[in-house]
């Protein structure tokens, strides 16, 4: 089989972060002091050396980069400073690129402006919808004084309109990241001879990993604290999702009083704003190997995810003291700042690495199975 | 310095030891004084030397050993052992024996 | 040349191979050399090698004749144990103090005898066998020191006094103190040598803390005849090791360490180390993990294939971790690129980590010549003029200059000894002296 070597493939991947892979030699230090790369799947070494012969068909193929979680390790350790650990989270931004058939994702990935320009266009359309004469906002208030006077959510954003806006929403963003996934399953898949049943029995890992996140403690540094960010997150996203997208109706309280949901809200905030801020603090310092190096795209995702939870707490504060124009007013940048991050963020830019890990791990499973049932044993050596 | 010399100062130096009444400070405590005298570490260090040099002189005293046999028998840790022995075996108090496994043995060199 | 005089055309500030040869160069065209060196010997580094690469020649009996003919040679002044404190331009050369640290041992008197060595009673890790013999609190670092004298080492000393009283010839004294003696020198050729990068530079393979995690230089020791174990055998144990690993760029080449430079005689030197020691130890099983082979010498890459030939595993793959696992052996983590990239964890029982060189001296404080960004002294004619340095008058040779061989240091060295004779003569050194011993 042959592969075609693409002669300018550091200029394609160097938006992405990836300019140092030419300085790597191969000696395989970072394969070999890697917690993670195991004797079936060895990495980052070998997906480096793609990089370097311009294997791009290779590098679609491949699951390394998403079963890499970046503790540095490699990077610390490289006698080269070619920074494999960088490299491997420059091409997750790259192969996010690459599944994406839109091409949002790549415009995103590679042009920074494109990127600002496209939030806000987002942030802005929402302000619009809220501002501009109709039946929703400002729009609704103004045909109601009395909403003025105290909280009545009902009377600013009826609660059927959101919902409808938010299973819209759920809608669009789970067909943009799921024919992504899809196309990401059908690229690592291709040519692999994978039974059905391989791919069935396979299954639970996907959904054990993508809530457990347990691949993490297989990592040798900061087990607990890269864990314990990625549970609350994933705990915190979760209930804030089911809370807004099933349970609206009792989520979004009509008026200055306490419901029991809030109490799943005040989990999620809290999960929320604390694992932003510390991972923007870690950003900032610059001391662990993954904070070194900030794309656009991990800033942005980032903010957005905590100027949404604190949009969406202030508008719970303003609203149970009763406060009416603070709480709309709110509500409106909540739903400013969520926009881009459910709609760009999350189908095509940082956050879409909540599907493609756990399938990583999966097809991983699923590749292993289809080989076992092959050859009728287990096999280790891939060449 | 002739031999003459030479002579003279050893003459000199036995009857200063020879004759205890004239206690003049001898040159070892001088070199002692400036250096404070041994420090608590290498107190320390000397003693316990001492110590593992008695013990493995008794051991070997039962018999040709290897390392790991005899860090068992005087409850020692194979690597200081291992020093130890051959820092007796460089000065002439222990030699090679035959090699039992994968561990030469030594015994203590017969005194004559 | 016995006497110590006030003046000295050429200064040779360490006493390796370089610094004899550049001393010897010097002396034979008639300049008066004074060699300082701040061991209790002279030899440097290679006098403590086994044997040496490509030829496999053993070293001490190519090192000793040299060590002899500086040290007999009419116009050579040695002084070793001796350090060099302060270098001062003083026109039309440099005047310069050196600190005669205090053997408590005449020289001059001393037989060499050992009698003082064997009655010590005190027994200290060796340098010479870095660490892993013993010698005592006063001994004579080796057989083939030059001068062929005792030292007493007074931090492990227990003042017991016996040395002095079963010296033969009384030469034990005491008393000594360090003295510092000032002479005018024409010309400087700095031969300072290397150190070997510190065992716990990397926290990956053990930071030091490994005992059967040896340094490439404890590893001649133990091969060489006179070594500390008489054979070669594990240091934690004394096992004969049955599976030896040779960590290649272990201590250079590596930006994590600040090391980025290739060592160049890293290679060689543990292709020849495995090769004799498949010769020493029976059925003995080596592997070599490297980056990549660099045997860039006259008859190195015929010596690398005989090594290859001679059954040593030849392995690419840089080892990331080395663990202590029971019995104090080792477990090495590598990805092996030869398997296709396949991860290996395999057990051994001694590994040798191919440890770089960095400069022994820096001149911190002595020497106001530039260094380069490897730290090495450096050169400021480098293609044309290797030996030249910032400082006019000042020259570098051997491994002061940057990593290099024995053969390399030699022609360096000799071309050091040219460029100071050049320069002497240029100055007109002992005419200008004269005259002004004169006026």
């Amino acid at each position: 089989m042959g592969y075609r070597l693409e002669t300018h493939l550091d200029k394609d991947l160097a938006p992405f972060g990836g300019e140092t892979f030419n300085k790597c030699f191969n000696c395989g230090n970072c394969t070999a002091v890697c917690g993670l790369s195991k004797e079936d799947t060895t990495f980052p070494r070998r997906y480096i050396r793609y990089m370097q012969l311009g294997l791009k068909d290779k590098m679609m193929e491949s699951i390394d980069p998403w079963l890499c979680y970046y503790c540095g390790d490699c990077s610390d350790t490289c006698p080269r400073e070619a920074e494999p650990g960088e490299l491997m989270m420059s091409s997750r931004r790259w192969l996010t690129s690459l599944y994406d058939w839109t091409g949002l994702s790549r415009l995103m990935y590679r042009n920074n402006y494109m990127h600002v320009l496209l939030m806000t266009v987002m942030a802005l359309l929402v302000f619009l919808a809220f501002i501009v004469p109709s039946n929703f906002g400002f729009g609704l208030l103004a045909q109601h004084p009395e909403a003025m006077e105290t909280v009545m959510l009902e009377k600013f954003t009826p609660v059927e309109t959101v919902h409808l806006a938010d299973w819209l929403l759920a809608a669009l963003v789970s067909f943009f990241l799921l024919s992504n996934a899809g196309r990401m399953v059908y690229k690592v898949m291709k040519g692999q001879k994978a039974s059905l049943s391989a791919f069935l029995t396979q299954l639970p890992r996907l959904i054990i990993h993508g809530v457990s996140q347990k691949r993490w403690k297989e990592c040798d540094k900061d087990v607990w604290k890269n864990w314990i960010r990625h549970i609350f997150l994933v705990t915190g996203y979760a209930t804030m999702f089911l809370l807004v997208v099933v349970f609206l109706q009792d989520f979004q309280v009509n008026d200055s009083s306490v419901h029991f949901t809030s109490y799943f809200g005040y989990y999620a905030t809290a999960a929320l704003l604390f694992v932003t801020m510390w991972m923007m603090i870690d950003r900032l310092r610059m001391r662990e190997q993954s904070a070194k190096k900030s794309h656009a795209t991990d800033w942005s995702f980032l903010i957005l995810l905590f100027l949404v939870a604190l949009t969406g707490i202030l508008m719970h504060l303003f609203r149970i003291n009763n406060w009416p124009m603070g709480t709309y007013t709110m509500y409106m940048l909540h739903l400013m700042a969520d926009a881009p991050l459910i709609l760009l963020v999350v189908p095509f830019g940082k956050w879409s690495h909540l599907i493609y890990r756990p399938i990583a791990v999966y097809l991983q499973a699923v590749k292993e199975k289809a080989r076992e049932q092959r050859v009728g044993a287990p096999s280790l050596v891939t060449g | 310095m002739n031999d003459a010399q030479i002579n003279q100062t050893t003459a000199e130096s036995l009857s200063a030891a020879q004759n205890p009444k004239v206690r003049e400070k001898r040159p070892i405590d001088i070199l002692r004084e400036r250096h404070g005298g041994m420090s608590p570490e290498m107190k320390e260090y000397y003693k316990e030397q001492t110590r593992i040099k008695q013990l493995l002189k008794e051991a070997l005293a039962r018999g040709a050993k290897t390392v790991p046999e005899l860090a068992r028998e005087c409850g020692l840790e194979p690597s200081v052992t291992m020093w130890n022995l051959m820092a007796m075996r460089r000065y002439g108090k222990v030699v090679e024996e035959e090699l039992r496994g994968e561990y030469y043995a030594y015994r203590l060199k017969e005194v004559k | 040349m016995d006497e110590f005089k006030k003046r000295y055309d050429g200064l040779v500030i360490g006493g390796g191979i370089a610094g004899m040869q550049a001393a010897l160069d010097l002396a034979e065209q008639d300049y008066e050399v004074l060699l300082i060196e701040k061991d209790p010997s002279i030899g440097g580094v290679m006098i403590g090698l086994n044997k040496v690469f490509p030829t496999l020649d053993c070293s001490s009996c190519i090192c000793t004749p040299r060590m002899a003919e500086s040290v007999h040679h009419k116009n050579i002044k040695i002084q070793a144990y001796s350090e060099v404190t302060s270098i001062r331009r003083h026109d039309p050369g440099f005047k310069v103090t050196v600190r005669k640290k205090p053997r408590y041992v005449i020289e001059d008197k001393c037989i060499g005898c050992s009698q003082c060595e064997l009655e010590c009673p005190v027994d200290v890790p060796h340098e010479f066998d870095h660490g892993l013999g013993a010698r005592r609190a006063i001994y004579i670092p080796h057989g083939n020191a030059i001068p062929q004298v005792a030292t007493l080492d007074v931090d492990h000393c227990t003042f017991c006094g016996r040395c002095a009283k079963v010296c033969p010839t009384q030469c034990v004294d005491y008393t000594q103190e360090a003295e510092d003696v000032e002479v005018d020198v024409g010309a400087v050729i700095v031969t300072t040598g290397l150190n070997i990068t510190p065992m716990d530079a990397k926290k990956e393979y053990g930071g030091g803390h490994l005992i059967n995690v040896m340094n490439p230089l404890a590893m001649e020791a133990i091969q060489a005849s006179n070594g500390p174990f008489g054979r070669p055998l594990r240091p934690s144990d004394g096992k004969v090791p049955r599976t030896i690993a040779y960590v290649q760029c272990a201590g250079s080449r590596d930006h994590t360490i600040g090391i980025p430079y290739c060592s160049r005689v890293c290679c060689m030197y543990a292709l020849k180390q495995a090769l004799l020691l498949r010769h020493y130890l029976h059925d003995v099983e080596i592997t070599l993990y490297h980056m990549d082979i660099r045997a860039f010498g006259k008859g190195y890459e015929q010596f690398y294939r005989r090594v290859m030939n001679e059954g040593v595993n030849i392995v690419k793959g840089k080892v990331a971790k080395i663990t202590e696992v029971e019995n104090q052996d080792l477990l090495l983590r590598v990805e092996r690129l030869d398997e296709g990239g396949r991860l290996e964890e395999r057990r051994y029982d001694l590994v040798v980590l191919s440890q770089g060189l960095v400069p022994a001296w820096q001149g911190k404080g002595v020497l106001d010549i530039e260094l380069g960004d490897d730290g090495f002294f450096k050169s400021i004619s480098p293609k044309i003029s290797p030996v030249l340095t910032s400082a006019e008058g000042i020259f570098v040779a051997g491994v002061a200059a940057g990593p290099k061989d024995i053969p390399d240091a030699i022609v360096e060295a000799g071309a050091a000894a040219m460029e100071a004779a050049i320069h002497l003569e240029g100055i007109g050194y002992r005419e200008q002296v004269l005259t002004a011993s004169q006026s």
